[in-house]
């Protein structure tokens, strides 16, 4: 796996195209997220110029992984969509918290019977551990995510400090919680 | 007493410390003492739902989510599957629990995620939850009727 990481204009060539061509994969056909999407991918309003990618690629350079790192001093999709996450606490603004989001670790051309819907367990762990990095090279000391139980059960697996900032939301019958990773 | 924490002097949160990282921090006395109800249970889907009493139980996993009735809530989940070890169907705990829990000593020092997960674990098994779960999974998935 290698990964890549940093803002939009810092990408290789075309990488951006296949990241978003590989979200609308994972997260509106795979996971059936009612999303925006287009016929070149799937992005939204939290895809900025200012936001950091991290991208992994297997050995044929095809994209095996994503995450999304966005400071909390901006619009972030926690505050924006899921404040109700955070159990009364207000969003938090501070340079040194990153939001992590659009996290998934599936390669295509590899069949997986995980229960990680999202995820194939060694290859997320790797790629979490990347995006803790690269947050931490941005000057993050803790990141937040909104997440599924498939991710929290993960992050747990792999030996990461993290707790949940409140009760979850039960969304189809599977609740999705806001968590705090310790960096 | 954690920076910027704040302590709840009265009410159902009595003794618990509401802090800026998200942790609500108490004793296990203390979380002993607050009552948690049953928010959801699910199967892990992908390990497929039973059709029938006689399927095989250690295919049977999933999870809980439990919480305290109070404003911040505590939050507690877990893992469970149906273990038929010595003959007995009975739902058990598998790994650690998930909060947004701190446990503290006496002196209002963390315990440590670690640790605090450990205990929290412990405090899980002393729980009746099981029968909970199991109606819960009974009614969502449409199991027929059989005993744990």
């Amino acid at each position: 796996m290698r990964v890549i990481s940093g803002l939009p204009s810092h990408l290789p060539d075309g990488l951006y195209s296949k990241l978003a061509l590989y979200r609308r994969q994972v997260f509106v056909e795979k996971l059936g997220w009612q999303l925006n999407v287009q016929d070149w991918g799937e992005t939204d309003q939290f895809d900025r110029p200012d936001t950091v990618y991290v991208v992994a690629e297997d050995s044929d350079g095809q994209v095996s992984g994503c995450a999304r790192l966005l400071p909390t001093t901006g619009p972030y999709l926690l505050a924006d969509v899921f404040p109700d996450l955070l159990n009364g606490a207000a969003p938090p603004r501070e340079p040194d918290v990153w939001e992590l989001s659009r996290f998934a670790a599936i390669n295509f051309r590899q069949r997986s019977t995980a229960s990680l819907a999202q995820y194939s367990a060694s290859s997320a762990v790797a790629l979490m551990r990347e995006a803790m990095s690269c947050a931490a090279a941005q000057g993050a000391r803790r990141l937040v995510t909104v997440t599924v139980l498939a991710m929290e059960r993960l992050i747990r697996l792999a030996g990461i400090h993290a707790h949940r900032a409140g009760p979850p939301r039960i969304v189809d019958g599977e609740p999705i919680y806001a968590c705090w990773i310790e960096l | 007493m954690p920076h910027g924490a704040l302590a709840c002097e009265d009410g159902p949160l009595q003794g618990v410390l509401i802090c800026p990282d998200g942790y609500l921090r108490l004793t296990l006395a203390r979380l002993r003492a607050i009552p948690l109800v049953h928010l959801i249970s699910g199967l892990d889907t992908d390990l497929g739902q039973p059709t029938s009493v006689g399927a095989s139980a250690s295919c049977i996993a999933g999870f809980t989510e439990w919480g305290s009735e109070t404003r911040p809530a505590l939050s507690l989940g877990w893992d469970w599957q149906l273990d038929s070890g010595d003959g007995c169907l009975r739902y058990v705990r598998t790994g650690e629990a998930r909060s947004n829990i701190m446990l503290i000593d006496d002196r209002q020092r963390d315990r440590g995620w670690q640790p605090t997960a450990t205990l929290l674990a412990s405090a899980i098994d002393e729980l009746d939850w099981q029968e909970t779960v199991f109606d819960c999974v009974q009614a969502r998935y449409r199991w027929p009727t059989c005993q744990i």
